[in-house]
């Protein structure tokens, strides 16, 4: 799907990684500061899902300073207090998209914004998401209008060593605007077809799946042997002041970083031999799987994938379009669920339209996940499959306060929330789209937006 | 294993259009030595042809074509446009049966649904339309009489009161049955290319009917779905019908021939040989469009100057024209699948210029043009339902396409356009009423309107999209919203052909 259709439907991409680290990436001192945002908001006799589980009748939420600072009833606010009523209503978590190629393969579709494959050579576990994204990607917008809140920004699935994710908030002007402050480290991989048909048909290792781990394997070595080469500096030469400086491959340090336990790892993998591949390795170079995605296999081998702690970010309802996504069943969700597995949805935006993310926990909960499941699917469970589960994914005090309003259940067709707040700050509602209202090209053809009336 | 090559030709292969006119007219030629070895190696053909990126529809015509042409006198009548299909008897359930305990939806216009519904199926068609406890008096007819006296040994399936019946679906935009597998080009039928006009290719002859694309559909509900020859040339082929439930596409057939395809637009530049931007596209068009219109508007009994002659025979001898004259001849429609509205625009100036009947597929921004569309009686199917603005060809793209069409009076349906996930048409309709399309409305475009766009009752065996008494028993019966996602399918009746309780895998 990724390399033939690679123009008018990039599927599958590969993952980035963001750096913290100083030399590398001094990116997250520039993420955007808290937002100046100290009114507060109280939203009064909402029905809340919480996704912890729990549901809280006629109640109250309280944030100030983007952060939820209160939860129950009958709370007070300040006389300068912005209060919305919203009885009747269901209150939820923003989404969290853990699988999105918003802003690397941007809107509207032009080969001049094909950005999400860097596929001149198998393995770039050194290339960026972050210096791809384009915040004025159209879909953004729409995908706020969804009630998408947090999205993983991951290079495609065309290299075995796709690069590494950006994690992005969806209110910004630019870059630094959007992305996460003080983000995790995650990087994407691809197992499979992907990597094997880009480089098989220009008759370049990896052209099989004997290569493809070959190629993994080559790379891991090599940054073991860096890793190795540090630890012993750091033994034997810190405190030597004429020692040489201290081993350092650029080409490798996100790598070295995987195997010092410092990046989550998402990976591309369809199918249970593909599983298998990867934690082989994995044991053999002792790193740690944060999640695989698309997963379309992982029903079959729920016992493996719990036991290694590995969570899944697969489709709902997503199958055949190729030999890796032919034997998908639509009860995954359920069944992966049901055996005690970390379960995420997500959307591979532009493959499904994040706009109509909830729609996948729609479609999961009619074949058969609970209703509150499917909530975690789509909200709390991508929040920790990528390291956020402490600050986003749940309605709890001392959590942002990115919150959704809905009219009605979010798992009716065509639901919309009509008030999206992201940070404590209300990006859409009352017939506003704030994240489209500054860029002209959104303005001209949304006419803001045809949400929250 | 047959040997002789005539004869393989029509046992194992349909017969190509020339062929079947040759059969139509009954002066079957028989093929030279020449040809035989043709159809003899076809499967070694057909591994080939595909090698060179054609498709099985398109190789089955070349066979055809080269083993009937070859030694048959150049003719000049025009072609039929039906294929000649096996008489193959449709697998029928042989116990009627009556669903009772329902409330029935029939999409027919103006009835309204009808509560403790009873529907007698015997064979494939339903035989009974009444309701529990007859009302002489009722004011509508449906509600006069029962069918339980005439259920006689009938197998009852009693819903309780609390289903709902509709017809079944009709998916008219995607691949189901013709694509296993997208990514490997060996379980689809490929793409033709080299050439701007394939009205003569016949999807037909590319569907496999033993599919899990045609499986996943069924038991979503979608009992009848239209395959169309792949491909990204300018006219693209002919489409069939059929229904999804038999083992062989003869069987399964409701209809051949049902429209003529054209892409037009950005995806129309994808093809080879490459036809140019949007200009070229439309001159092309109206190109072939004339030269088939002035095939079908010769009249033999005037005397042609030996030029004038021979220019038109070469237009005979042209098989995708003459295909293309033969469909226009019996009024199928050309379905123009495009999405921006100045494209719109520009097929409905064509549309004055020439006689054929338009049909717009996708049309994301058929919505801008809503008036003209209705104006010129041209019906949209819509697809995706859900806008998605990402492209230069689409971005008025609007979820709520579906009900300003039908507020200006268009006929509008709905489509999936998706091979694997056809079975969530329930939910475009759903997503349209969310949208604003009226009720009764939503559930006929992708039931009736779509029956009535394709012509599907018309063949021998008719798919209506309605439920009425004596009309074909495609059926469904659902738990909950059946257009919603509470809905459960609990039985699907496709030609009669009854399943319970359908599962996903």
């Amino acid at each position: 799907m990724l390399h033939g259709f690679a123009f008018m439907r990039p599927t599958c991409l590969v993952g980035a990684l963001v750096f913290s680290l100083a030399l590398l990436a001094p990116n997250a001192s520039m993420a955007r500061p808290p937002i100046a945002n100290d009114k507060t908001t109280l939203l009064r006799n909402g029905t809340v899902w919480t996704a912890t589980g729990v549901v809280l009748h006629q109640t109250d939420i309280l944030w100030r300073d983007g952060r939820i600072a209160a939860m129950g009833k009958n709370l007070l606010g300040r006389p300068d207090t912005h209060t919305i009523d919203v009885k009747g209503k269901i209150v939820t978590p923003g989404l969290v998209d853990m699988h999105s190629h918003l802003g690397v393969y941007a809107a509207p579709f032009a080969k001049a914004k094909q950005d999400g494959n860097e596929m001149t050579m198998p393995t770039t576990p050194f290339v960026r998401a972050i210096d791809a994204f384009d915040p004025e990607d159209l879909a953004i917008a729409r995908a706020v209008e969804g009630g998408v809140t947090t999205a993983l920004i991951l290079p495609g699935s065309g290299n075995v060593m796709g690069g590494q994710a950006l994690y992005v908030k969806l209110f910004g002007k630019t870059v630094a605007e959007m992305q996460v402050s003080n983000p995790p480290r995650a990087m994407k991989w691809a197992m499979g077809e992907n990597p094997k048909r880009v480089y098989g048909e220009r008759t370049m290792m990896p052209s099989a799946r004997l290569g493809h781990a070959w190629v993994m394997r080559q790379k891991l070595f090599d940054a073991r042997e860096v890793r190795d080469l540090q630890d012993r500096w750091d033994r034997d030469s810190k405190s030597d002041a004429k020692a040489p400086p201290r081993p350092f491959r650029p080409d490798l340090e996100p790598l070295v970083a995987l195997l010092r336990g410092e990046v989550l790892l998402q990976v591309h993998c369809y199918e249970v031999h593909d599983i298998e591949t990867l934690l082989r390795v994995a044991e053999e170079f002792n790193f740690k799987v944060a999640a695989i995605h698309h997963a379309l296999e992982a029903w079959k081998v729920p016992k493996l994938l719990k036991e290694h702690a590995v969570a899944v970010a697969t489709f709902a309802d997503l199958w055949g379009f190729k030999m890796e996504a032919y034997d998908a069943s639509a009860f995954s969700p359920k069944l992966l669920h049901e055996a005690g597995v970390r379960l995420a949805l997500k959307t591979d935006h532009p493959v499904l339209d994040a706009k109509w993310f909830a729609f996948e926990a729609a479609k999961a909960h009619h074949y058969g996940l609970p209703e509150q499941a499917a909530l975690q699917a789509v909200t709390r469970n991508p929040a920790l499959a990528i390291g956020l589960g402490n600050r986003i994914g749940t309605l709890e005090v001392g959590r942002d306060a990115d919150v959704l309003v809905w009219p009605q259940s979010p798992f009716v067709i065509g639901a919309q929330p009509e008030r999206v707040f992201i940070d404590g700050v209300q990006v859409v509602g009352d017939g506003v789209n704030a994240q489209a209202a500054w860029s002209v090209d959104a303005r001209g053809n949304a006419g803001v937006c045809g949400c929250g009336h | 294993m047959v040997t002789k090559g005539s004869y393989k030709i029509k046992s194992i292969l349909h017969p190509g259009p020339v062929l079947a006119w040759s059969v139509a007219n009954s002066r079957l030629c028989k093929p030279t030595r020449r040809s035989v070895p043709v159809a003899d190696r076809s499967s070694h053909f057909f591994t080939s042809a595909k090698s060179l990126s054609l498709n099985r529809s398109l190789a089955i015509a070349m066979v055809a074509t080269s083993a009937a042409m070859a030694p048959c006198p150049a003719q000049s009548a025009e072609m039929p446009v039906v294929t000649q299909i096996n008489p193959v008897v449709t697998q029928i359930n042989p116990v009627p049966t009556l669903i009772k305990g329902v409330t029935l939806w029939s999409a027919v216009a103006d009835e309204g649904p009808l509560a403790t519904a009873e529907l007698l199926v015997v064979g494939d068609k339903i035989k009974c339309i009444g309701v529990t406890v007859a009302d002489p008096a009722a004011k509508d007819p449906r509600a006069r009489k029962s069918c339980s006296a005439q259920a006689g040994a009938a197998v009852v399936r009693d819903f309780g009161g609390l289903a709902t019946v509709t017809p079944g679906f009709i998916e008219s935009l995607a691949r189901i049955g013709q694509v296993e597998i997208e990514l490997e080009d060996g379980t689809h039928d490929g793409v033709a290319r080299r050439a701007s006009n394939f009205a003569h290719i016949r999807a037909i002859d590319g569907i496999v009917t033993h599919s899990r694309t045609v499986e996943a559909a069924r038991k979503g509900g979608v009992t009848t779905t239209l395959a169309r020859p792949q491909g990204n040339a300018l006219v693209v082929g002919q489409s069939a019908a059929f229904r999804t439930q038999a083992k062989l596409i003869d069987a399964a057939l409701v209809r051949d021939a049902v429209a003529i395809h054209v892409n037009l637009g950005d995806h129309a530049k994808n093809g080879e040989p490459y036809v140019g931007a949007r200009s070229g596209q439309l001159a092309l068009l109206r190109e072939i469009l004339g030269q088939a219109t002035r095939l079908n508007s010769a009249d033999p009994k005037k005397k042609l100057s030996p030029a004038e002659a021979q220019s038109l025979q070469r237009l005979r001898d042209d098989s995708a024209l003459a295909a293309l004259a033969g469909l226009l001849k019996a009024g199928r429609p050309l379905v123009a699948h495009v999405d921006r509205a100045d494209d719109i625009a520009a097929l409905l100036r064509l549309k004055r210029e020439l006689p054929f009947r338009l049909v717009i597929a996708g049309g994301a921004e058929a919505h801008v043009i809503a008036a003209e569309l209705s104006a010129a009686k041209v019906p949209v199917i819509l697809s995706p339902v859900r806008a998605k603005p990402y492209d230069p060809d689409n971005r008025r793209a609007s979820d709520a396409a579906a009900a300003i069409l039908a507020k200006a009076g268009v006929v509008v349906g709905l489509a999936t356009a998706d091979t694997y996930n056809a079975r969530n048409l329930r939910w475009d309709a759903g997503f349209a009423i969310a949208h604003g399309l009226e009720r009764s409305l939503a559930l006929a475009a992708i039931s009736r309107t779509i029956a009535v766009v394709f012509d599907l009752a018309a063949g021998s065996r008719p798919v209506t999209g309605t439920i009425i008494e004596g009309g074909p028993a495609d059926l469904l019966v659902f738990d909950g919203d059946p257009l919603g996602l509470t809905g459960r399918l609990r039985l699907v009746a496709t030609a009669g052909e009854i399943e319970l309780d359908p599962q996903q895998r």
